[in-house]
């Protein structure tokens, strides 16, 4: 029953950013639709300009250098949106050169979120459109609110494509035929049909948004110290986001290599010795 | 006992449940007309649960009250097999008694048969409940088998059924002995079951017990005063009762399970089920024999218990006992330890063994002869009192 903790506002002000005290780094995106900073009055809808990256590829720093943080989850702001995905407005001043290398720190912002070898989550607590589906797709686990959003690559409708990696991770996810379907029509769709086709792990039916907040917090504690062996966890995740990428011979090479770094680690000793001595582990995360 | 909570409403998950429900009852034999009024409910004691995890590595904590809260995925899996056992008994136990409503040998015991089965489906509704209502798509799968199940002993019985998941729920309960017989030892075992379930670490489980228990008095209750009225009436043998009470025993202490359960210890680590006197206890548990501990308090209560049925036999009218723990046994160290009925080392060959249990557990003359007995008035006369 770990409690949601104080967040701080990053530099932009477009990010909000906070560590429970069992190591889960919260990065929770915020801002208008126009993707500037929340005011009153206004809506979360957590659309993203060059400065939300800004300070969301500084959160994912500051989650992956803190020893203590062993999971990071993103979550929108309010209650109806994850995000939207990019500002159009915003897009709109921009020229073809700018949006190409706002299109690449994206880009490297979310593969850095993927090399990261601790786990992330995705708490889906509203839509989650456009750029806002490509962020969670570069999460390892999504988990929607039921009846409390959407989600879709609807890019198509602008005359452009999913390009902050959508087109190459949904298809990843889903396989060619359905990635293809999803992104040419640019539908949308609820959390129930991403659960069927695996794009969602789970789908909460809890009462309301504070309610989910906590179910997904309770749900991100088992990955975290001491019940949980986070290094083999994070190793997991290396093998298995790059080893997909490269030929199985090479992918088995690479599994070799990170469990021969967990055969050496004090978690392995401890899991190993706890079982054996049926007792529950408590492990180190080294 | 705090108060219960009886739900008023249920998640559509769990409706969906109710029909399957439903379609086991017609599937299995028992006709949905004679639970008269009776409504199924969802019963929580949440107080008598209690707040703080109470014994295992996790003692101390607040109890989990939902399945995110649970700190492992082995605890998760170990507490949805808990439930699911439970819930299999709970099923198990009415497909093997169903039958012998038509045969009650008075108005009196076709009702308390009735309240039972009743109650027993209750409880297999809370396991299920639980199951469906806090873990999620595993949960429900799990449920699901829970119907798809059916006891062995069931005389309706598809080709492709698959039985039920303990040995004691598949066995036949031919006659109103066996009836007596199950809810007075099977039952008891169960009682043992629940009681190690109400400190569990997984809140909604522990607050299920509570409710359970003091339906499931009932249940040994009846078992143990069927069989006081039967050596009361002194028209069976006490020889061919003490058969029934050989075969029964030792089926009843089997089902603790294993010694040295490696299960039994992690559950026990991991707070989901402990000692039948773990409040009681004040000391620290044999993790090792946790098993045995509890089939040793369940030993001494049989022996008790059977010291009251004794006081209503004749004058002249040996005495029933308990055979030995050692008895006859299908789990635990003596399974290929053969011993007598007294715990004493059989030295015979392998068709004197045979005869041995001939001679000392129900054979198929003594079935007959206990249907000579049925016919006449065999056990003390009751009556139902509403």
């Amino acid at each position: 029953m770990t409690s949601w903790p104080e967040l701080e506002a990053m530099p932009n002000k477009l990010v909000n950013y906070g560590v429970t005290d069992n190591g889960i780094a919260i990065i929770e995106l915020c801002s208008d639709s126009d993707g500037n900073p929340l005011t009153e009055g206004k809506t979360s809808v957590n659309t993203y300009t060059r400065s939300m990256w800004e300070d969301i590829d500084q959160a994912i720093l500051n989650a992956r250098f803190d020893d203590d943080v062993t999971v990071i989850m993103m979550i929108g702001h309010g209650e109806k949106f994850f995000s939207a995905g990019a500002s159009i407005n915003y897009l709109n001043t921009l020229t073809p050169r700018y949006k190409y290398f706002f299109c690449l720190h994206a880009n490297e912002t979310l593969s850095r979120l993927e090399q990261t070898p601790k786990l992330v989550i995705a708490a889906l607590n509203g839509h989650a459109i456009g750029g806002g589906l490509e962020i969670a797709m570069a999460a390892d686990i999504r988990i929607g609110l039921k009846d409390n959003g959407s989600v879709g690559l609807p890019e198509v409708s602008l005359g452009v494509l999913a390009g902050t990696g959508g087109t190459a991770r949904l298809s990843r996810l889903v396989g060619k035929a359905k990635a293809m379907e999803i992104m040419v029509t640019g539908r949308k769709f609820s959390f129930e049909e991403a659960q069927e086709m695996d794009l969602v792990h789970d789908v909460y039916d809890s009462t309301n948004n504070e309610e989910f907040r906590s179910d997904v917090m309770d749900y991100a504690s088992q990955f975290t110290l001491p019940y949980a062996a986070a290094k083999a966890i994070g190793n997991i995740k290396r093998s298995v986001q790059s080893g997909m990428e490269i030929p199985l011979e090479y992918h088995l090479a690479l599994e070799r290599e990170l469990q021969s770094d967990l055969f050496q680690s004090n978690d392995a000793k401890t899991g190993i010795a706890a079982y054996v001595e049926k007792k529950t582990p408590r492990f180190e995360g080294a | 006992m705090g108060e219960t909570e009886v739900l008023e409403k249920y998640k559509p998950n769990f409706e969906e449940w109710i029909n399957q429900f439903n379609e086991w009852q017609s599937r299995i034999g028992f006709d949905s007309a004679w639970l008269g009024d009776y409504r199924f409910e969802i019963k929580f004691d949440w107080d008598s649960a209690g707040d703080t995890i109470e014994f295992g590595d996790f003692e101390g904590m607040p109890k989990w009250e939902r399945r995110m809260q649970i700190p492992q995925q082995s605890v998760r899996d170990a507490i949805i097999s808990m439930i699911s056992v439970q819930g299999d008994t709970e099923f198990g136990s009415v497909e093997q008694q169903w039958h012998l409503l038509d045969s009650a040998p008075t108005e009196y015991d076709k009702k308390s048969a009735m309240r039972i089965m009743c109650e027993e489906q209750r409880h297999g509704w809370q396991m299920a409940y639980v199951l469906c209502n806090y873990f999620g798509d595993q949960g429900i799968r799990e449920a699901q088998k829970l119907l798809e199940r059916n006891s062995a002993a069931n005389p309706i019985r598809g080709e492709s059924d698959r039985p039920r998941l303990l040995g004691s729920f598949n066995e036949p309960i031919d006659n109103w002995l066996d009836f007596f017989c199950f809810t007075h030892f099977i039952d008891r075992d169960g009682k043992f079951q629940l009681k190690m379930l109400s400190t569990s670490s997984f809140k909604p489980l522990a607050a299920s017990m509570g409710p359970m228990l003091k339906e499931e008095s009932f249940h040994l209750g009846t078992g143990a005063n069927g069989l006081r009225r039967i050596v009361k009436q002194g028209v069976i043998p006490v020889a061919l009762l003490q058969k029934y009470m050989n075969k029964w025993v030792s089926t009843g202490l089997d089902l603790f399970g294993v010694d040295e359960s490696t299960s039994a210890q992690w559950a026990y680590v991991y707070g989901i089920k402990g000692r039948y006197d773990e409040r009681e206890a004040g000391i620290p548990a044999d993790r090792e024999h946790l098993n045995e501990e509890s089939r040793m308090h369940y030993f001494d209560e049989l022996a008790k218990e059977m010291e009251r049925i004794n006081k209503g036999r004749h004058e002249g009218q040996p005495e029933l006992f308990i055979p030995s723990d050692n008895f006859n046994r299908s789990v635990g160290k003596f399974v290929d330890i053969r011993t007598d009925v007294h715990g004493e080392p059989f030295e015979g060959d392998e068709e004197a063994w045979t005869q041995y249990l001939h001679e000392n557990l129900p054979n198929d003359e003594d079935v007959a002869e206990l249907n000579e007995y049925f016919k006449e008035e065999w056990i003390q006369y009751r009556e139902w009192k509403d």
